[in-house]
C-alpha cells in the first residue's frame, strides 16, 4: 500500500532512490544537498535497502564511483549542489559519453564567490552540454517521482539524468510526499539490464579511444538518444499517470487556454506564480503559466505549441549567463525563432542567490510586461539600484 | 532492455555506418598499445629499508623479515632468518637488553612489539627441528677459537657458518654468564651438531699457529678495534664487555668476519654504519588498529598476534596496499610480491603514499 509521509524535498529524493532500488551510491557532503545521502546511508546501514554506499573524498571521485558502478551494471546514485557539482564536471561528460544511465540530484545552490547556499540554477545549467538530461521539479512529491521517472527513461536512451530541485524552498522544507506500494514501483522500474557491462574474465576497454572515422557517429548517437527521450518521456509520463495518479509533462500548463501573456517558470518559484496567476485570473487579467520540467532534452515542440500565438510572454530566469541572458529565456528564444507570427518574448533576471521571489514581484511583472513595448536585452526584477 | 551479447574479435572492424557501432565505446581491443609509462618523471621502487629495530641490534638481526616469514606460516624459515645474525636466540631471550624494543617505531604508537620475546619463541623451534643457517661456501680453511666466553662462543658459530673448518678450544664454555649446566650444554651440543670441533681444554693461542690458518681468542689485546686484528696477522681478539650481550656476541661475530675476509685474502674492512632506518613519521598508521602488546609468547597464536602488531618497518609484508591502490592496473602480482610494470606506470605515486611500511620509494627518471 502506497502511505504519506511529510517529507523535506532531500528525504524525498532519498525515498525516490529507495523506491528505485538504487544498488550504489556514492556521494561527497555539501549543503544544501547532504541530508538526501545522509538518509540514504542510514537507510543503507539499517538493511532496507540491498545497496552499497561507497564513501569518498570528493564529488570528482563520487561520480567515478558511480561510473564504474553503472558500467558494471549496477543502478547507480548520487547527489550534489553547486560547487560539488562543478567538480564533478569532467566525469559528467565521461558518464553521458560511456551512455551509463546514473541518476542524480543536484540541489540548486549558487556558485561562489560570494559564497551563499541558497537556490539558483547557475550550477545545473552550467552542466547543459554534457550529454545529462536535466528535469526541474517544483514540489517535494515531484522530487520523489522524478527519481523513479528518471531511471525508467535514463536506462532506456542510455543517458544520465539530474532532477533539479531549489535549495531550502525544496531541500528543506516539509510537505506531505505519497510514498508508493514497492511492488507497483518494481513494475514501472525493472531492475536494470545492462547493454554492455563489465565483467571479470571479459575484459574490454570501456571509453576506449574513437579515432576520428568514427568519433562523430557516436556523438550523433548521443544526440538521437537525446531525441528519442522526449518521446519515451511521455510514454513514461503517460505509463507513470495510468500507474500512480500523477500526470506529468515535459513542460506544465496553467491556466493557459485562453491567455494572452504567459509566464514561464522553472523549479519552485512555480507554485508562487501559480498562485499569483491564479489571484490575477479573479482580477479578469488574460494570463496563464507555463512551467518548464524538461530542460535537456529541450521540449522544442510543447514548448512552440503552448507559446504560439500568444500577445506576450515573459521568461522568468533565476539564473545568468553572464554576457548573454538568462538561460531558460535564451533558450525558449531559440525555439520560437521558427514560429511565425512572432511572440515577443522578454526576459526577466530575479531571484539570484536565494532571494526571495513573492507573488508581488510576479504581479509586477506582468504589469510591466504588459506596458512594455521595445525588446529589452535583460530586464532585472528587484536589483537594488 | 534485453541483453545483446556483443562478439569480440581481434579483428579490426571497418566503420562503414552508425550500424557498425555500438551506443556504448566499447571495445574488444586491450589498450596495452598505449605504452603509458613514457609520462612518468618518476618511478616507484620496492626497496628494502632498514628498520629501528634492525639498526639498534648489535647483531643487526633482521627482525622485519623474521617476523614476517612467522606471521605467513613459515616460522622454520623465520628461525633460520634469525640464526644467520644470532648465534643464541634463548640466550638473548633470556638476558639481552632488546635495545631493538627501544627503538622500536610502534612504541611511539601504542607499545612496542615484544621483539625479543618473539625473537627467542621463533628462535626456539631451530633448537627443537635442529635447524641452521646456510654455510656459506668452504674456504678449506681451519680456524682456531680459544677462550671460554660467549664471545668465543659466538666467533666459532659465525666462523663456521662463513665457511671455515673451525676447531673450539674452551674447559668452561659461556664462563661467567651465570648459566645452568643443561644451558651450557644445550648450546654447546648445538655447535657440536652443526659440525663444529669442541674440545674442553685451555689452550695458548700461539702454540696452535702452525696447526690452523687462523686463530681467534679472547686471551689477547687487540690493536684494531674495529677490525679485531692484533700484531698477529694470523691472531684476532675479541673480548665481552659484559654490558650487553647481543654486543659481545656481535664482537665474536665481527672477529669472525674479519678472519673469513683474511682468509679470503681481501681487504679487512671495518663495518659501515647502516642505511637511515624507517622513521615512526614514515608509517602510515591509519592502516594500522591499536592491539595490546603480548608480554610474554607462549604458543604459536600469541607469536602471530604479537608479530601482527610489527608495522613491519622497511619490508614488503605484501599486504598489498600498492596493488589495491593502483589506479592503473600497472603493479601485477608475482609469487605473492607486488611488481610494477613500468610500460604503464606513471609515476604517480600512489603506491608510495599508500605503502604503510615506506617500502615503496619514488625516484626520479633519469634524462
Amino acid at each position: 500500500m502506497s502511505f504519506k509521509k511529510v517529507l523535506t524535498g532531500n528525504h524525498a529524493v532519498s525515498y525516490g532512490a529507495t523506491s528505485a532500488r538504487v544498488q550504489v551510491i556514492s556521494a561527497y557532503p555539501i549543503t544544501p544537498q547532504t541530508t538526501i545521502v545522509e538518509l540514504l546511508s542510514e537507510i543503507v546501514a539499517e538493511g532496507k535497502l540491498d545497496a552499497i554506499f561507497v564513501n569518498v573524498e570528493s564529488e570528482h571521485s563520487a561520480m567515478s564511483a558511480c561510473i564504474g558502478a553503472s558500467a558494471a551494471g549496477a543502478r547507480a546514485f548520487t547527489a550534489t549542489s553547486a560547487q560539488g557539482l562543478a567538480l564533478m564536471h569532467e566525469m559528467l561528460h565521461w558518464a553521458a559519453g560511456a551512455r551509463l544511465p546514473i541518476v542524480m540530484a543536484n540541489v540548486n545552490r549558487a556558485m561562489a564567490p560570494p559564497w551563499s547556499i541558497w537556490t539558483e540554477q547557475n550550477d545545473s545549467l552550467s552542466q547543459r552540454d554534457t550529454g545529462w538530461m536535466q528535469f526541474y521539479v517544483e514540489s517535494n512529491q515531484e522530487a520523489y517521482d522524478y527519481v523513479i521517472i528518471a531511471y525508467k527513461v535514463a536506462e532506456q536512451v542510455l543517458l544520465p539524468a539530474m532532477l533539479v530541485l531549489d535549495a531550502f524552498v525544496l531541500s528543506h522544507t516539509s510537505e506531505p510526499v505519497e510514498i508508493y506500494d514497492q511492488e507497483k514501483v518494481d513494475e514501472f522500474l525493472p531492475p536494470y539490464e545492462p547493454k554492455f557491462a563489465i565483467e571479470p574474465g571479459k575484459p574490454i576497454s570501456y571509453g576506449a579511444l574513437s579515432k576520428p572515422d568514427t568519433y562523430m557517429e557516436f556523438r550523433y548517437k548521443m544526440q538521437k538518444a537525446m531525441e528519442k527521450a522526449v518521446d519515451v518521456m511521455e510514454k513514461e509520463m503517460n505509463l507513470f499517470n495510468e500507474m500512480f495518479g500523477r500526470n506529468y509533462g515535459l513542460v506544465e500548463p496553467y491556466m493557459m487556454d485562453d491567455a494572452d501573456y504567459v509566464i514561464v517558470t522553472s523549479g519552485a518559484m512555480t507554485s508562487t506564480a501559480r498562485a499569483a496567476v491564479h489571484e490575477m485570473r479573479e482580477e479578469g487579467k488574460k494570463v496563464g503559466l507555463l512551467k518548464m520540467k524538461t530542460f535537456r532534452p529541450f521540449p522544442f515542440k510543447k514548448v512552440r505549441e503552448m507559446l504560439k500565438g500568444r500577445k506576450k510572454v515573459a521568461v522568468l530566469d533565476r539564473n545568468i549567463s553572464f554576457g548573454h541572458h538568462g538561460i531558460f529565456y535564451e533558450e525558449i528564444k531559440s525555439a520560437m525563432y521558427p514560429v511565425e507570427p512572432k511572440v515577443p518574448l522578454y526576459g526577466y533576471i530575479l531571484g539570484l542567490g536565494g532571494r526571495d521571489v513573492t507573488v508581488k514581484d510576479i504581479k509586477e511583472i506582468y504589469e510591466d510586461l504588459v506596458k512594455r513595448e521595445e525588446m529589452e536585452e535583460i530586464i532585472w526584477k528587484g536589483v537594488k539600484l | 532492455m534485453a541483453k545483446e551479447p556483443i562478439e569480440f574479435t581481434d579483428k579490426v572492424v571497418k566503420v562503414e555506418s552508425l550500424n557498425d557501432l555500438p551506443e556504448v565505446p566499447v571495445s574488444q581491443r586491450f589498450t596495452l598499445v598505449n605504452k603509458t609509462g613514457s609520462w612518468r618523471n618518476v618511478r616507484p621502487v620496492l626497496e628494502e629499508q632498514n628498520a629501528p629495530c634492525q639498526n639498534a641490534c648489535p647483531l643487526k638481526v633482521w627482525v622485519q623479515s623474521f617476523i614476517d616469514l612467522l606471521t605467513r606460516g613459515k616460522p622454520e624459515e623465520g628461525a633460520i632468518e634469525i640464526l644467520r645474525n644470532n648465534p643464541f636466540p634463548l640466550l638473548t631471550r633470556k638476558l639481552c637488553k632488546a635495545k631493538c624494543e627501544i627503538a622500536c617505531n610502534r612504541k611511539k604508537y601504542d607499545a612496542p612489539v615484544s621483539i625479543r620475546e618473539l625473537e627467542g619463541f621463533t628462535g626456539n623451534i631451530a633448537y627443537e627441528k635442529g635447524l641452521f643457517p646456510k654455510r656459506e661456501e668452504s674456504l678449506g680453511k681451519k680456524v682456531a677459537v680459544v677462550g671460554n666466553s660467549e664471545t668465543m662462543m659466538s666467533a666459532a658459530y659465525f666462523a663456521y657458518m662463513y665457511g671455515m673448518d673451525v676447531t673450539l678450544y674452551a674447559s668452561k664454555p659461556f664462563d661467567g654468564l651465570g648459566l645452568s649446566d643443561d644451558e651450557v650444554k644445550r648450546e654447546v651440543d648445538r655447535l657440536k651438531k652443526w659440525g663444529i670441533k669442541v674440545i674442553e681444554e685451555d689452550k695458548d693461542p700461539d702454540t696452535l699457529k702452525s696447526e690452523f690458518d687462523a686463530v681467534i681468542t679472547d686471551k689477547k689485546d687487540v690493536e684494531n678495534k674495529l677490525t679485531f686484528q692484533t700484531q698477529d696477522e694470523k691472531i684476532f681478539a675479541a673480548k665481552p664487555e659484559r654490558k650487553d650481550i647481543s654486543r659481545d656476541f656481535y664482537f665474536g661475530k665481527r672477529a669472525a668476519k674479519s678472519v673469513w675476509q683474511y682468509l679470503k685474502g681481501e681487504e679487512i674492512t671495518k663495518d659501515a654504519p647502516p642505511p637511515r632506518a624507517v622513521s615512526f613519521n614514515n608509517i602510515v598508521t591509519d592502516y594500522f588498529e591499536p592491539e595490546d602488546r603480548i608480554d610474554t609468547i607462549n604458543t604459536m597464536e600469541e607469536a602471530i598476534a604479537e608479530g601482527n602488531r610489527c608495522f613491519s618497518c622497511g619490508h614488503c609484508n605484501s599486504c598489498g596496499n600498492c596493488y589495491v591502490f593502483c589506479p592503473d592496473a600497472a603493479i601485477s602480482w608475482v609469487d605473492d610480491f607486488p611488481v610494477v610494470d613500468y610500460d604503464y606506470c606513471k609515476g604517480c605515486g600512489i603506491c608510495v603514499n599508500e605503502c604503510p611500511r615506506s617500502v615503496l620509494i619514488l625516484v626520479p627518471e633519469r634524462g
